[in-house]
């Protein structure tokens, strides 16, 4: 059953390249693919350690989060040595944010859930599209999240909690809290490109919910590389 | 139950079954495989807990109950690696997957909460142990002819009949080949047999060939039950550990390669 939904997608996936647009009869439903975030040659300034061009609309609490924050990228950066940005604790980055890094990351799916594989940081992120509800059991809350998604058409729209608040927003310390509530819209607006409209919702550390655009860029051909492990780059920098 | 960070600080080895999981599945035993539906013995899928017999210690840090026949080489190694786990754990571990690094294969199903998931996609067949993802090339192609040393090896497998064989090589010597510190070389072949004898049981064959570490080629087995596809794979995040007073979010290495 779940094999052969398999096919079937991959099937409907080899007979249309790059002709989704004409095909609104029949949902485009395969985000399959090895992707790379690629933002707009007009986002340069930032786009290596933000979304988003505008600050967010921070809470105190959220301002003085930022403010402690030492990072290694952005108008504030600091040497890695004096950072405290957890993944230079080889932390996993937590999302949006691992979107940022413009590593690989494939999505695999069958017929229970989607699954992102990321080369950064060698993290699987399960998005489970059978219909259940969220785990009701996250205490100790994850670093990824809990992601349960659904199909609206063309769009793969994924609910996210339970995540600690060890993790940032971006790279340039943006912070969160355990009330962080993210939504993304995925959708493959053509065969080699991919569109995530992110919603970032946490009453704590944000006056009001505010969003991202993001694209990715398919990567024919490319294959995922899970070579790189933190701790062993830490351990040549201190040999 | 989805985060099993307790399971991730006892287990080490990145493999993610929640205790409380298998547990609570070995009585309805059959009831994933009815979820999934109706399965062909080529169709792999699905998420994989280890059977592992009540009152069978080794079968937590050990791949076979005999000791494997190591050549002076790995004589020497063995008693250079520190375990945590085993007839003779160290207080100091030098175990690399201590310090979160890949536990490489075959010490992935050396441990009782041993757990996978298995994804087929058109060739691959795509393995996952928590954060270690083995890829199984199954479009014909051969291992590439220069090979660095890889953590999960390099992999290709193919069908002969209802069994599924994975020929590895090209793992890093710098993992162990279970947990209790059993070394190998960069001249390891691991054959991995997986057979679905039933929907919802999955028997491994492996064979270990090691010429530099090994007098001869040795074999151990594992049994795995199908898990349903609701339990999860949970987010086992080794550097939890680390977080403590002490470390705050800074990573513990190993005392020693």
């Amino acid at each position: 059953m779940v094999f052969t939904s398999y096919l079937v997608l991959l099937a409907q996936s080899a007979g249309q390249p790059g002709t989704t647009k004409a095909q609104n009869a029949a949902p485009q439903t395969d985000l399959s693919g090895l992707w790379v975030l690629d933002p707009p040659a007009s986002a340069s300034a930032y786009s290596n350690f933000a979304f988003n061009k505008e600050e967010p609309p921070m809470t105190p609490w959220a301002e003085a989060k930022y403010n402690a924050a030492k990072t290694v990228f952005g108008p504030h950066k600091k040497p890695a040595s004096d950072s405290n940005d957890p993944v230079y604790g080889c932390f996993p980055p937590g999302l949006p944010r691992i979107y940022l890094h413009r590593r690989p990351m494939e999505i695999v799916q069958n017929s229970n859930e989607v699954i992102m594989l990321f080369e950064y940081a060698r993290l699987v992120r399960q998005i489970y599209t059978d219909g259940r509800p969220h785990d009701d059991f996250l205490d100790p809350p994850l670093w990824m999240g809990d992601s349960i998604g659904k199909w609206e058409g063309d769009t793969l729209v994924v609910d996210a909690i339970g995540f600690n608040d060890k993790t940032w927003l971006d790279r340039i310390g943006h912070p969160h809290s355990d009330a962080l509530h993210v939504v993304e819209r995925i959708r493959r607006v053509d065969h080699g490109t991919l569109e995530d409209d992110i919603t970032i919702d946490d009453s704590k550390a944000y006056k009001k919910p505010w969003t991202i655009q993001t694209t990715f860029e398919l990567q024919p051909g490319a294959d995922l590389d899970w070579e790189g492990v933190c701790e062993d780059q830490r351990l040549r920098d201190r040999q | 139950m989805r985060s099993c960070l307790i399971t991730a600080m006892i287990v080490l080895t990145s493999v993610t079954a929640c205790p409380q999981v298998a547990l609570a599945q070995t009585g309805e035993q059959s009831e994933a495989a009815k979820n999934q539906g109706a399965v062909t013995p080529q169709d792999l899928s699905g998420i994989w807990a280890v059977r592992a017999p009540r009152g069978v210690p080794w079968y937590n840090y050990a791949l076979t109950a005999d000791e494997p026949p190591m050549t002076p080489w790995a004589e020497a190694k063995f008693k250079a690696n520190k375990p945590s786990f085993g007839p003779n754990p160290q207080e100091y571990p030098n175990d690399l997957a201590y310090g979160c690094f890949p536990p490489g294969v075959p010490r992935v199903y050396a441990a009782v909460q041993a757990a996978m998931q298995i994804i087929q996609v058109p060739g691959r067949v795509i393995m996952i142990f928590g954060r270690n993802v083995r890829q199984v090339y199954t479009d014909g192609r051969e291992h590439p002819k220069s090979l660095k040393p890889l953590w999960m090896g390099h992999s290709i497998g193919k069908w002969e009949g209802e069994t599924f064989v994975i020929d590895t090589i090209g793992i890093s010597d710098r993992t162990w080949l279970d947990r209790m510190g059993h070394p190998h070389s960069d001249a390891l072949h691991l054959v991995e047999r997986f057979r679905r004898v039933s929907p919802d049981t999955l028997n491994l064959d492996m064979t270990i060939d090691d010429p530099k570490a090994y007098t001869k080629t040795w074999t151990a087995q594992r049994t795995f039950r199908l898990r349903p596809p609701a339990s999860g794979l949970g987010e086992a995040v080794c550097e939890d550990m680390f977080i403590n007073d002490a470390f705050g979010l800074k990573p513990m290495l190993p005392s020693s390669k």
